[in-house]
């Protein structure tokens, strides 16, 4: 009696073999039959961490006040350190109410408000204890903008994607974040570019030695002026320390690329 | 063995693809240096503009310190040989920017103006102004033509503030007034020997919405009513003499409508009246009082006062038809009172009560980001943008002694820094309105 295999053999073969070429073109499409300087998408990991946002109460501080505080701008590791330094400033804003109000209409209000005695309310003399509070460097942008709607408390977030930093122990990852303090030394703007909401990313090829060998220009702002800036930042850092041997490939092929902000 | 290649193979090309973005940051916001030289008199014979000259170039100097977060005014000794033509070297470290003026004559005195982007080395703008204007206006407007070139917006400097005063008036009397944007060149506009409050500026800067309690009629139902300001012929009209309330109107974004609070049916509701035909269509229904409507630039989103969680707070809704997309947008807050969005569209303003006085806060108009602006600053009410979105002018109250308060109007910057103040000793100043 012959048996006889319901499918076979060389058709089970021939199958997954088309499986794997099909998977090998589907992944390295852009990097065979493409020249383009565009970056797989899904190949870009982003270094750096998000903070956590909850609405707590009316804010006590101002956002002068928060602006003055904290450290330095643009640091992207917000250290748990931070929690202890902001002190909870009295979040239930009734507690500020020591008079027992009963529960008044909205008209009752409006009409209590009307008929307010000015002279009754005592009004301070404009403290000057800003300036005691302020730090070295302090809270703008993006990071200011979530401290806002975190109702003045700060929590260090959880990473939404990438790794963070220090605790990734990758090279790479260490060498991107280190000179990207040497170009955040460097990267300044006038009041009426900032706060736009413009964003450029260029890629960076440096040098075994830490020569900066080309830059590209991989998301514009859309405004020459920011672009040029943020491109003057990284001009300016002149040398650029040396990678390690282990990542000097990949840093001078290009695989780094700085975002402004990000 | 086949399977392991391939999948090496596919891990290779993985990695070379890869790419790892770091975030830099936020820039370090770095102010830009300008100067305003020395005017220039080109003619002999305008010697009597001299002092204009001198006078003009302090008052452009004053106008760019309201942009502090852009600009630092660097006090020159330059003057260039001849106008027009500078030392781009000499200047470099200096300045970021230079204003040249000159006074001379075409077929009538004129101010020319010239800017230089002293880095790039190149004139970015070059005018000739009437000298025969007033003087803070030629120098209003040459300020404008410099901001417009260096930053390519424009600024606040030619645009006016309407607001209600009582100054030098009998007590329950208020009146509608109207100044430059630095608090100069103050006018009456109205004299109705009443009681003028919530005033709105029309769009195109033409008109003047406002509610008049008239004194005369004390006591009665009717004593409520809609104003309308011509500001060319100066005639007033009545709009609205609905029993009860008919206040807090606001002009809709293209001039021809208005929405605006009424109580006809006994609860203060929103209502939108077309200017022309004057019929009201309804556009919030509920039990509580709805008042204080704020329209966006595009008209596409209203925010306003409402009472329906039983404390007043802030709400948004589209505005074209009753209770369309309504959005409870503050939850926290003991009394929170006059929203008012800003000309983009994405912030708004509002005060609060707190710590038995009110403070400014702003929140975005999706309901986050929620920040202070105000504090240990007297109390602070009704806010309001400037049309380029730079800048808030509120109401600031100061009690002196136990019978005496003052009330002026102040600006500050979008992030609570305190400018100044607008009015002094001019009474009780409220109700500031911004407007081109």
């Amino acid at each position: 009696m012959v048996y006889y295999r319901k499918i076979p053999y060389h058709l089970v073969s021939f199958g997954v073999h088309a499986l794997f070429f099909a998977l090998f073109f589907f992944f390295s499409k852009n990097s065979i039959f493409s020249n383009s300087t565009d970056v797989d998408e899904s190949k870009i990991r982003i270094v750096g961490k998000a903070i956590r946002v909850d609405v707590v109460s009316m804010p006590k501080m101002t956002i002068q006040e928060l602006k003055k505080y904290d450290e330095a701008p643009g640091d992207i590791n917000i250290k748990p350190v931070v929690k202890e330094k902001v002190e909870p400033q009295g979040g239930d804003e009734n507690t500020v109410f020591k008079k027992e109000v009963k529960k008044a209409s909205f008209a009752d209000m409006l009409k209590d408000l009307s008929n307010r005695d000015t002279s009754k309310s005592k009004v301070r003399p404009a403290a000057k204890k800003d300036s005691e509070k302020a730090g070295a460097g302090g809270i703008n942008g993006d990071k200011l903008k979530k401290i806002l709607s975190l109702g003045n408390k700060i929590s260090e977030g959880s990473a939404l994607y990438g790794s963070g930093g220090e605790n990734s122990g990758d090279e790479l990852d260490k060498y991107a974040l280190s000179i990207t303090d040497l170009v955040r030394k460097n990267w300044s703007l006038p009041g009426f570019l900032s706060n736009k909401d413009l964003s450029c990313q260029i890629q960076v090829f440096i040098s075994k030695t830490g020569s900066l060998i080309k830059t590209n220009i991989i998301k514009s702002s859309g405004n020459t002026d920011y672009d040029q800036r943020a491109l003057n930042a990284i001009l300016k850092v002149g040398n650029f320390p040396a990678p390690a041997n282990v990542i000097a490939n990949q840093i001078s092929t290009g695989q780094i690329a700085l975002g402004f902000p990000l | 063995m086949k399977l392991l290649i391939t999948f090496f193979l596919f891990l290779n090309v993985a990695a070379q693809n890869s790419l790892t973005i770091v975030s830099v940051g936020d820039a370090q916001v770095v102010k830009e240096k300008i100067g305003v030289e020395e005017p220039f008199t080109l003619d002999a014979t305008l010697s009597a503009y001299n002092s204009s000259g001198a006078k003009i170039a302090d008052i452009i100097r004053n106008d760019f310190r309201f942009y502090q977060n852009y600009f630092e005014v660097v006090k020159t000794s330059f003057k260039g040989q001849s106008f027009g033509s500078l030392s781009f070297s000499e200047r470099k470290d200096k300045l970021n920017y230079a204003i040249q003026l000159a006074v001379t004559k075409a077929e009538n005195p004129i101010l020319s103006v010239k800017v230089f982007n002293i880095d790039k080395e190149t004139e970015i703008a070059t005018s000739n102004i009437d000298l025969r204007l007033d003087v803070r206006r030629v120098a209003h407007e040459a300020s404008k033509i410099a901001y417009q070139a260096i930053v390519g917006k424009a600024p606040i400097f030619t645009d006016r503030i309407f607001f209600v005063s009582d100054n030098k008036m009998p007590n329950g009397i208020k009146e509608l007034f109207v100044m430059d944007f630095d608090g100069a060149n103050i006018k009456q506009l109205t004299f109705h020997k009443g009681l003028v409050i919530s005033p709105s500026v029309s769009p195109d800067g033409t008109k003047v919405l406002y509610s008049l309690i008239d004194e005369r009629n004390k006591g009665r139902t009717k004593n409520n009513n809609l104003m309308l300001l011509d500001l060319g012929t100066g005639q007033s009209e009545v709009i609205s003499k609905r029993a009860g309330i008919n206040s807090g109107a606001v002009f809709a974004e293209d001039g021809n409508s208005i929405y605006l609070t009424l109580s006809i049916h006994g609860n203060a509701e929103i209502y939108q009246m077309d200017l022309a035909t004057k019929s009201i269509t309804r556009l919030t229904r509920n039990f509580a009082p709805d008042v204080d409507p704020s329209i966006n630039a595009t008209g596409s989103l209203m925010t306003f006062l409402s009472g329906r969680p039983g404390k007043p707070m802030i709400y948004t809704m589209i505005p074209t038809s009753e209770e369309n997309s309504v959005k409870r947008i503050s939850y926290v807050g003991k009394y929170n009172a006059t929203p008012r969005f800003s000309p983009d569209g994405k912030e708004i303003v509002f005060s609060s009560w707190m710590d038995e006085r009110f403070d400014l806060y702003k929140v975005n108009s999706d309901g986050s980001a929620l920040g202070r602006l105000t504090k240990d600053f007297g109390s602070n009410e009704d806010p309001d943008y400037s049309k380029d979105g730079q800048f808030i002018i509120f109401t600031n109250q100061r009690v002196i002694s136990r019978k005496e308060a003052v009330q002026n109007l102040y600006i500050m910057d979008i992030e609570g820094k305190i400018l100044g103040a607008l009015t002094q000793n001019f009474g009780k100043c409220i109700s500031p309105r911004w407007s081109k």
